[in-house]
């Protein structure tokens, strides 16, 4: 029973009973008279709540809103974009457009720099193995050439002033 | 010709439509104002509130989807705002005296009839139960409040609700439920004086 009492209290509350709903009812009140003051109670209540004043609202109230939304410089709702949206929307702005400018040029003179940086380092190692090959050639021949000299120095017993120099200037070599 | 749906007309106001906007505003403003100004517990504020709620609605719309029931949706934001400003008065509570003024401005558009063609009694006692069912709802816990209000004074549908409140349905029925059963104690006085009809 008060299943049913339960169920007409939260039908009534959203609509109007039907007349089986009524019929329910009154057979209702008449099993338990005490369902009938419970009954006015809610009903009452509910007539309370429905009876709360409108709260006033300003006759500009759409304006300042579209004045922060849709006439805000004109600004459109955002919209969910994909990887496409958003490239084409970067597209249309000049800032995007001159901030690609920048970077491609930026990268091109980069490119330039390392290009011309690694020539230079190879013409360095270049000339210094050049130098170093040289100086090989030049020492052996040195030696070559000296050798022969040591040779007949070695030979002779005793050394004048002239070949004491001549020693000194070899060996020093 | 038939209303528009407000399905619809989200779908307008996604693509940049703001008289689409303002006929959703024209529809639901009273009632957000409405259900903000009855949750925080008074009028200051609540038309800024309910701007903000708009506005809101607005610049999340690439976020509304379709299937979802707007109202639901409106009324989430709806609820997150009005609980906000609840939190934020509980931080930086206002000077009660501005409370008090404000309910008076309010009252004061209300006019008290001649006595000779309105009973005075009637009047008074009207004011009085309204001004005691305010505090009676006042004195409910947040949720109650806002799930009483929406049920009651919106119309919504107990799933509606739970949604909103991201509740289960049973909790739902219990906030009402406990709501209506605080008030019935509350207002035990005004609810005896008259049968209902």
């Amino acid at each position: 029973m008060s299943g049913s009492f339960e169920q007409l209290i939260e039908k009534s509350r959203k609509k109007t009973l039907t007349p089986e709903d009524q019929h329910l009812l009154e057979e209702l009140f008449a099993q338990d008279p005490t369902l009938k003051s419970q009954w006015d109670q809610e009903r009452r209540l509910s007539q309370m709540l429905a009876s709360l004043p409108q709260v006033p609202l300003s006759k500009d109230f759409n304006q300042k809103v579209l004045q922060q939304t849709f006439w805000a410089k004109d600004r459109r709702p955002a919209r969910r974009r994909g990887f496409a949206g958003w490239m084409s929307a970067l597209v249309e702005k000049r800032w995007a457009q001159a901030a690609a400018a920048v970077c491609v040029i930026s990268f091109v003179t980069f490119g330039a720099y390392l290009q011309h940086s690694q020539t230079l380092k190879i013409r360095e190692t270049a000339d210094a193995l050049s130098t170093v090959a040289n100086t090989a050639v030049e020492v052996a021949t040195v030696q070559e050439s000296d050798l022969e000299a040591i040779q007949v120095l070695g030979e002779y017993e005793q050394s004048s002033s002239i070949d004491d120099d001549l020693w000194l200037a070899m060996v020093s070599y | 010709m038939q209303e528009e749906s407000d399905e619809n007309l989200m779908i307008r106001v996604k693509n940049g439509d703001a008289l689409a906007f303002s006929i959703l505003m024209d529809r639901y403003k009273q009632a957000v104002i409405n259900l903000v100004a009855y949750t925080i517990g008074d009028n200051i504020d609540s038309e800024d509130i309910a701007q903000h709620v708009f506005i809101r609605v607005y610049r999340n719309a690439s976020n509304y989807e379709v299937r979802s029931k707007f109202t639901t949706w409106l009324f989430t934001i709806t609820k997150n705002l009005a609980l906000n400003e609840i939190r934020r008065r509980k931080r930086h509570p206002t000077d009660s005296l501005d409370v008090v003024e404000q309910e008076e401005d309010y009252t004061k558009t209300k006019q008290y009839p001649d006595t000779k063609t309105v009973a005075p009694d009637d009047s008074m006692m009207n004011d009085e139960m309204q001004k005691c069912l305010k505090a009676a709802l006042e004195a409910l816990p947040e949720r109650q409040r806002l799930a009483l209000l929406m049920f009651q004074e919106q119309g919504l549908s107990y799933e509606e609700i739970s949604e909103i409140l991201e509740i289960s349905l049973a909790s739902t029925k219990s906030l009402i439920f406990r709501a209506r059963d605080a008030l019935k104690k509350t207002l035990k006085e005004y609810l005896s004086s008259e049968s209902a009809t």
